[in-house]
């Protein structure tokens, strides 16, 4: 009964958003994922090949991590 | 030259995984930076996209009241803009990281390939049998874009160049050293 409930208060525009806005949380946490193997990736990217622009990439993609990060505690609690 | 051109001789400051202590790099190569059109155009696409689906998300209504709300959107937009940034920053790095060096003593192929596979083949010079370059279509003939095929002796038999500028000058570079260790190889 309650199942049927939430399926039907989808189809309410508050449900519906409420509905949207949780896929968009979990696509945002999949993203950190990405994110995170990314910052990873550079490391080992700047292991193999050695540049002067090695702290560049390093810093772009921890940055780029965090503010992941943040945008999805934002969407958490925004949303 | 700056650091992100596709060809870079003598290159300042840079190294790879195995640099032998007596050898030199001379050349860095990646895949010209034409092949690289494709995946901004689609980044620039990505940047506009919000200022039209925001407002058409906008027109949904239910009983009168939009489907979607501003907040949302607001934060969609906010979570499209780090993916397309995180879009575009893993295709330049691919471009960046995956380079072929000649150096005096190797040729060196580095792939990353995704995010979780990495790749790095050796060849001596000493063990080069045959070096041909390739151009074709037009595309190809016209940026002078296409592909340099070296033979080796060694286990991996065939090293690829892909998509590089120029290959005509790269197959004779190549071609010239390889002579020249051979050469003094012989001495």
């Amino acid at each position: 009964m309650e199942i049927t409930n939430t399926i039907i208060n989808i189809f309410t525009p508050q449900g519906f958003t409420g509905f949207m806005q949780f896929l968009v949380v979990i696509l945002e946490i999949i993203y950190i994922l990405f994110a995170f193997i990314l910052a990873r990736q550079v490391k080992l990217m700047n292991s193999s090949f050695k540049t002067s622009m090695a702290f560049v990439f390093s810093a772009i993609a921890n940055v780029h991590f965090w503010i992941s990060v943040i945008v999805v505690m934002l969407s958490i609690i925004i949303l | 030259m700056i650091a992100t051109s596709s060809f870079i001789e003598k290159p300042k400051n840079v190294c790879y995984d195995g640099e032998d202590n007596d050898e030199e790099i001379l050349y860095v190569i990646r895949r010209s930076s034409i092949t690289n059109i494709p995946w901004i155009l689609l980044a620039a696409v990505f940047i506009v996209l919000p200022f039209f689906f925001g407002p058409f998300l906008r027109t949904f209504r239910l009983d009168g009241q939009p489907l979607v709300s501003l907040v949302f959107i607001t934060t969609f937009t906010i979570f499209w803009y780090v993916f397309t940034f995180g879009f575009f920053f893993y295709n330049f790095l691919n471009w960046f990281f995956n380079v072929y060096i000649i150096t005096s003593k190797k040729i060196v192929d580095i792939d990353f390939v995704g995010l979780i596979y990495k790749n790095i083949s050796e060849a001596a010079l000493f063990n080069v049998e045959d070096v041909t370059s390739e151009v074709k279509g037009t595309f190809g003939v016209v940026f002078n874009i296409g592909h340099v095929y070296i033979q080796t002796a060694a286990e991996r038999r065939e090293f690829e160049f892909h998509s590089i500028y120029n290959p005509a000058r790269v197959r004779d570079i190549i071609s010239d050293l390889v002579a020249q260790t051979k050469k003094n190889g012989n001495n």
